[in-house]
């Protein structure tokens, strides 16, 4: 076995069925939205070299681009700043064997397994004017009958569908920290308690530090999932009422698949991809010297 | 000796490995499709490429439609008219394939990027929508197959949806009306007068909307083509269909002041109640919905919707009570003949076919046959001159058959009729009116945009 592996020749044969599926299937596909991104085409005519205007309208002439930009960086704020925390707060909770640990685990978990679609539908329903669970809440406290409607008002329709957006995946970066937390050897907790350090203490000074190299992945992954998100706003609002709950996402749909602007609906698609590889490194960077920090520990 | 197994098994390993990847990228074009009916039609002939002089050759067409439900009538009568066809024409072979329409669009966009070598005939939308593929050269004008029998049988000005540059690229099927329907027990509850002005249409809402939990008339905004509806019904009316065709031909700019007093009254009409609170949080299903149960008193709808308001299953209303009207008039303004609706499906030939002779025959007999078929079920309004069996047409259907027969010119749904740009622009910005604080100006600018390129 180590004479194969020595080889070269075999390790190229053994690497290349994933190779080829990964250049064929993620490659391929970025450098053809790539070159669309600089033409003019309707996905059926002849296409017209644009150049880099595709991109500068994007910033100078869209009137939703930049609306949308910035409604992906709140939703970001949001997972970054809300999400992270609790479902941090969660896993350390739950990790220290509480009583029902299993079952609390599952229950917070539901939310990521089941369709962005159906949690649409679900929210939307909260949300609803006429007979939704928020409004009857409100109309309880006030004490006279409360007709809002959250999603098809500009001003709270994309709060609305953050709120849902940041509740689903809180279960799935919980579970990320509680395999984290689990995998840290118990010898240091038992050292710590020794010691006589308090409970707070051992999740500063101790499971935080160990878990830093989990915490990036978790950033990364909410904060790509923010950039690029769609599912959900796409059943709620579709990205409406007049524009006002746009993402990104929302935005490349509607040119690719109703505009039938491929080329630019392309360099929007392009333009979320390059955001998500510029924070994916920023966060590198940033975590850099952390993660050193951990592994000497 | 074992170091060359050794070789070998690794080497036979990476191949197979290599092989199913390839496999996996070839994905078969049909995969996706329902192939329910394709059984039905045929009768597992083999082709034969041979060119025999005698027998005509046995060829098979790739066809595909949107109506993919097996409850959709219409799906069971293009199976009738398909196995009719092979039973006369025994050397071709029908291939159907059905998918969802949204899903329909995005496959039809997306195979016609290529060559479509796998679709002959197939289902689309004319005026705006086909004309992305008349300019790409995608098309096979049918000039040449029409025969002057065929055009004894067409019905005068339904084929406009379906020519240009003076070339013919399909036949019409059958043809949509737009109607105001109103549940008369409603009306009657809020003492309300059936409208037929925009006044008492205001008025009517104004009524209306103090009964408790129905609104007057369901909009369904949350679907832009169902906002859109109401706009244009509007705009018929205050700038008439000679001149809104023009605009959407772009023969005129889009600048006709009715435009903006049409935008005004949907404006009025939100502002009195008339399409409930929040019209923009209930789509089109619910609007329709709204209606067949009593919990809305208007819509404003094609003519197909008859057909809901007798076979729906979840419908409380009693259909005797709805009557079919003609869209309001706005006094001093428009013309009663004018209507919206008109021809725009039909089935077309792909101009890369292998057998444009046969496919445009079938391409034909079919829009003949399925038009006859939509209306016999009180679905459409058949563009063909033949014999119709009316006995199971519905009383609605029927009222509506009578306001279609006192019209003459007709609007089709702008965002048919536009490019896929300017009418989801359109659209979007109907939506807009729908909301509080609505901007007309932004309204008519970011038309003006659109169109007038």
């Amino acid at each position: 076995m180590d004479k194969m592996l020595g080889k070269k020749r075999y390790i190229a044969i053994f690497v290349m069925p994933a190779l080829l599926l990964f250049l064929c299937f993620v490659v391929a596909p970025l450098v053809v939205t790539g070159i669309y991104s600089l033409f003019e085409y309707d996905g059926i005519g002849t296409m017209k070299f644009l150049g880099l205007s595709n991109y500068i309208e994007l910033f100078t002439k869209d009137r939703y681009f930049p609306k949308a930009l910035t409604n992906s960086l709140v939703l970001a704020g949001a997972s970054i700043f809300i999400q992270i925390p609790l479902s941090l707060l969660l896993a350390i909770i739950l990790a220290r064997g509480i009583k029902g640990e299993k079952a609390f685990r599952t229950i917070y978990f539901v939310p990521v397994v089941i369709s962005s679609m159906v949690i649409g539908q679900l929210w939307m329903k909260i949300f609803n004017s006429q007979y939704g669970l928020l409004n009857i809440i409100i109309g309880f406290f006030t004490g006279e009958k409360f007709e809002y409607s959250w999603l098809s008002t500009p001003s709270t329709a994309f709060i609305a569908t953050v709120i849902p957006a940041v509740w689903q995946y809180i279960g799935y970066h919980m579970l990320i920290f509680y395999a984290g937390i689990k995998s840290i050897p118990t010898d240091y907790y038992e050292a710590a308690k020794i010691d006589g350090a308090s409970n707070g203490q051992v999740s500063l000074k101790i499971t935080l530090p160990l878990l830093t190299p989990v915490i990036k992945t978790c950033l990364l992954f909410a904060l790509t999932g923010s950039f690029r998100a769609f599912d959900l706003i796409y059943v709620m609002t579709g990205g409406g009422p007049n524009h006002a709950s746009e993402v990104p996402g929302t935005l490349m749909y509607s040119s690719l698949f109703r505009r039938g602007l491929y080329g630019y609906g392309s360099a929007q698609a392009f333009f979320i991809v390059i955001e998500c590889l510029v924070f994916s490194y920023v966060i590198s960077r940033l975590f850099k010297k952390a993660e050193e920090n951990a592994s000497v520990i | 000796m074992k170091k060359i197994t050794k070789r070998l098994v690794s080497l036979l390993l990476a191949a197979v490995l290599v092989f199913s990847l390839a496999a996996c990228g070839k994905n078969d074009k049909g995969t996706t499709t329902d192939s329910k009916d394709t059984d039905k039609v045929t009768e597992g002939k083999t082709e034969k490429n041979t060119d025999g002089d005698k027998a005509p050759e046995q060829i098979t067409l790739n066809v595909w439609h949107q109506w993919s439900n097996d409850t959709n009538e219409l799906k069971k009568l293009y199976d009738q008219a398909v196995a009719e066809y092979i039973e006369a024409n025994p050397h071709v072979k029908i291939d159907t394939q059905t998918l969802d329409t949204e899903a329909y669009k995005t496959k039809i966009s997306a195979e016609f990027a290529g060559t479509a070598s796998g679709i002959d005939v197939f289902y689309y939308w004319g005026a705006g929508t086909a004309r992305k593929l008349v300019n790409a050269d995608k098309l096979l004008p049918l000039d040449d197959y029409i025969t002057d029998d065929v055009k004894a049988k067409i019905l005068p000005g339904s084929t406009s949806a379906f020519e240009y540059n003076g070339k013919t690229y399909s036949l019409p099927m059958f043809s949509w009306y737009m109607t105001l329907f109103a549940n008369k027990d409603l009306f009657e509850q809020a003492g309300a007068t059936i409208p037929t002005t925009y006044d008492e249409l205001l008025e009517a809402c104004t009524k209306l909307a103090a009964l408790d939990g129905v609104t007057p008339l369901a909009a369904g905004a949350k679907d832009g083509w169902n906002a859109a509806f109401i706009y244009q019904a509007l705009a018929l009316r205050e700038v008439g269909a000679k001149n809104i065709n023009a605009m959407l031909s772009g023969e005129v700019p889009f600048e006709d002041t009715g435009y903006t007093e049409a935008a005004n009254k949907v404006i009025e009409l939100y502002n009195a109640g008339a399409f409930g609170k929040n019209p923009l949080e209930t789509g089109n299903d619910d609007a329709n919905s709204a209606f067949i149960s009593g919990k809305a008193a208007m819509r404003i709808m094609g003519s197909w919707f008859a057909n809901q308001v007798y076979t729906d299953a979840t419908a409380t209303i009693n259909p005797e009570n709805v009557v079919a009207l003609k869209i309001p008039m706005i006094s001093g303004k428009g013309s009663a003949t004018d209507y919206a609706g008109g021809f725009v499906e039909s089935f077309w030939v792909n101009k890369n076919t292998k057998y444009a002779d046969e496919a445009a025959k079938f391409a034909i007999f079919i829009n003949e046959k399925m038009g006859k078929a939509a209306y016999e079920t009180g679905t459409g309004f058949c563009g063909w001159n033949v014999e119709l069996d009316e006995s199971k047409l519905n009383p609605l259907f029927v009222q509506i058959k009578g306001l279609l027969g006192e019209s003459v010119e007709g609007v089709l749904a702008w965002d048919t009729s536009l490019d896929s740009n300017p009418a989801t622009i359109h659209n979007e910005q109907v939506q807009t009116l729908f909301a509080p604080n609505a901007d007309v100006n932004v309204f008519i600018e970011e038309h003006k945009a659109a169109i007038n390129q």
